[in-house]
């Protein structure tokens, strides 16, 4: 009887304890899942692979992608306004809000410079609305800064703008860097001409400006205005850009 | 409605009551797909590679249902732990031969496709000394597993009791049994009965698999999700169309092109659906459904479940687990197209 007793209570805690470890094998299982997911988003999977087999990647390839550029508009007065604490807590929220625009969209972020953020579209998976992808995600970072600005009024601080120059073409794409500090980016006068066109939007007093590489993928659902050729620093040819608008009327919030 | 027969049946041919057939049930193509899913049409592969290429697609796809049943497919088909987990960590794997390990190597090209594989990785893998039709079954199992993950994803279907296979003494002292029962279902399949109509988009595809039952499964598949009455074959094209879009399938594209036409659309009208992502013609329901097919192409499981989540919102549920299955298998589809050597 005594026995029998004991058996159970021996068995009831084997239950349980295999209950515990299968809802543990379960979570470490998801948080794997999870770690895979944000490890592959860094760089195309083959690359990770060889940067985990080999330590470095020499595989360097060359492909179409579409470059944003992002700024906010007088940074630098507004670091000189703000305590460095209270800065950094709104670059925060202002690089929350625009890398999230630019994900759900479809975008990677590259690089952050400064104030500056440097999206690619086309990489590392390829993608055939790249370009329209980069503008729709232009747009709506601007939307998601507007709604952040409302949180900084509530705080009484001073509001953000931010500018934004889309261009596309071929760079090369690759994981560059030492064996401690690599990171995958894209290598080519595209990511300099986004860059320029992205200034550009001060000298015409616009807030989104495309280059004619990435006009053709917007159709009549969008407003876009031609600009006239401006030379840039670093090309011989005057480059000519359109600017952004939004969506016209009736397709809003399409 | 679910049909208790049928997952009775199912719980009989598989020997443990699959969580994903419950969900499936409703839609009988789909139901079908399943089924031919589990069953082993590809003759001329070896019988341990197909849930080899399913565990490597399932892990680039960080699917939790799919990764969990294959690597317990794995244990009962005698693969030791440590074994199961050196293959997790990398290919670079004793046990596996070079020529299984440049299979699986193509099944995960072809099921990333980022790019899609080229001609040279065609040549590639016939280098390693497969001939075209393994080549074909190669891809049949890397584009089945792809669906199959985006099922099981879009879905949420929860981890099936086939993971418990080694969780306590009993189901360790029933494994042999079940490996039998296992065994038998990995019998090769030859007499898969082409349906006797085959008027769905997909011809070429099917005829690449001249000689392998997955042509036929292939067609069984197609048939019976084109001509289901719960979503026009209007809707069904724009996923394809969208789908082969998204995974530079030019030959995928085409069919669409050619249903859409018959649909009464122009080649500008298509191609400006194709590039814009929208068109006039477009009802409220059908760019929803466009737009929902185009985020399938990328697998991001925690944003796939959300969007899944987000186009669910008021539709019919038959309705929404069909358009599911069809994003689903067009993505298998588009991938496993690469067999098409014009793509």
């Amino acid at each position: 009887m005594f026995a029998n007793a004991a058996l159970l209570v021996a068995l009831s805690r084997l239950r349980k304890r295999t209950e515990l470890l299968t809802t543990a094998r379960e979570k470490a299982s998801l948080d794997l899942q999870n770690l895979q997911q944000a490890f592959h988003q860094f760089a195309p999977q083959r690359v990770v692979e060889e940067v985990i087999k080999r330590g470095v990647s020499t595989s360097g390839e060359t492909r179409e992608v579409t470059v944003l550029f992002a700024d906010i508009v007088d940074f630098t007065m507004l670091s000189e306004t703000l305590d460095p604490e209270t800065l950094v807590r709104v670059l925060n929220g202002y690089f929350e809000a625009a890398c999230t625009a630019v994900t759900h969209h479809g975008g990677h972020i590259a690089k952050f410079l400064g104030d500056g953020i440097m999206a690619i579209f086309g990489a590392p998976e390829t993608n055939p609305w790249q370009s329209l992808d980069a503008v729709v995600a232009a747009l709506s970072m601007r939307e998601a800064v507007c709604k952040y600005n409302e949180e900084l009024a509530r705080r009484s601080l001073p509001s953000l703008d931010v500018r934004i120059g889309v261009h596309k073409g071929n760079v090369i794409a690759g994981v560059v860097g030492s064996r401690e500090n690599l990171e995958y980016t894209v290598i080519g006068d595209v990511v300099n001409t986004a860059a320029r066109i992205e200034s550009l939007t001060r000298k015409h007093g616009v807030h989104i400006l495309i280059s004619a590489e990435v006009r053709p993928a917007l159709d009549g659902r969008f407003q876009v205005r031609q600009l006239p050729p401006e030379h840039v620093k670093g090309k011989a040819e005057p480059i000519v850009a359109f600017a952004v608008e939004g969506f016209r009327e009736e397709f809003e919030g399409t | 409605m679910p049909d208790p027969v049928w997952e009775e049946e199912s719980t009989k041919r598989l020997g443990f009551k699959s969580n994903f057939v419950k969900y499936l049930t409703p839609v009988r193509w789909m139901m079908e797909a399943d089924e031919l899913m589990h069953a082993r049409v590809t003759p001329h592969l070896p019988v341990e590679l197909a849930p080899l290429i399913s565990l490597v697609v399932a892990m680039d796809s960080s699917c939790r249902h799919c990764y969990g049943a294959f690597r317990s497919i794995l244990k009962i088909m005698g693969y030791s732990e440590p074994t199961i987990r050196k293959l997790e960590e990398g290919l670079a794997l004793d046990e596996l031969s070079e020529k299984e390990k440049a299979a699986l190597e193509f099944a995960r090209k072809i099921s990333r496709a980022a790019p899609r594989p080229s001609t040279a990785e065609l040549e590639e893998i016939r280098a390693a000394g497969y001939s075209p039709i393994e080549i074909a079954e190669i891809a049949y199992l890397a584009g089945n597993s792809a669906s199959g993950n985006r099922l099981a994803t879009l879905l949420a279907v929860p981890p099936d009791p086939l993971e418990e296979v080694g969780a306590n003494w009993f189901k360790k002292w029933k494994r042999p049994f079940t490996r039998k029962q296992f065994r038998a279902l990995m019998t090769p399949i030859f007499n898969v009965q082409h349906p006797a109509k085959f008027s769905a988009p997909g011809a070429a595809l099917v005829q690449a698999f001249d000689g392998s039952p997955a042509g036929a499964a292939l067609a069984t598949v197609l048939e019976g999700a084109w001509n289901s009455n719960l979503t026009s074959k209007r809707v069904k094209a724009l996923i394809f169309g969208v789908i082969a879009r998204g995974l530079n399938c030019p030959a995928c594209e085409r069919e669409t092109v050619e249903n859409l036409r018959r649909e009464g659309w122009t080649d500008a009208e298509i191609e400006h659906l194709l590039t814009h992502l929208t068109s006039p013609k477009l009802d409220p329901f059908e760019l929803k459904v466009l737009r929902f097919a185009r985020e399938t192409v990328r697998y991001q499981t925690r944003r796939m479940q959300e969007l899944a989540q987000n186009f669910a919102a008021g539709l019919d549920r038959d309705v929404l687990l069909e358009i599911i299955g069809l994003v689903s298998y067009a993505n298998g589809l588009a991938r496993t197209s690469v067999v098409l050597h014009r793509c």
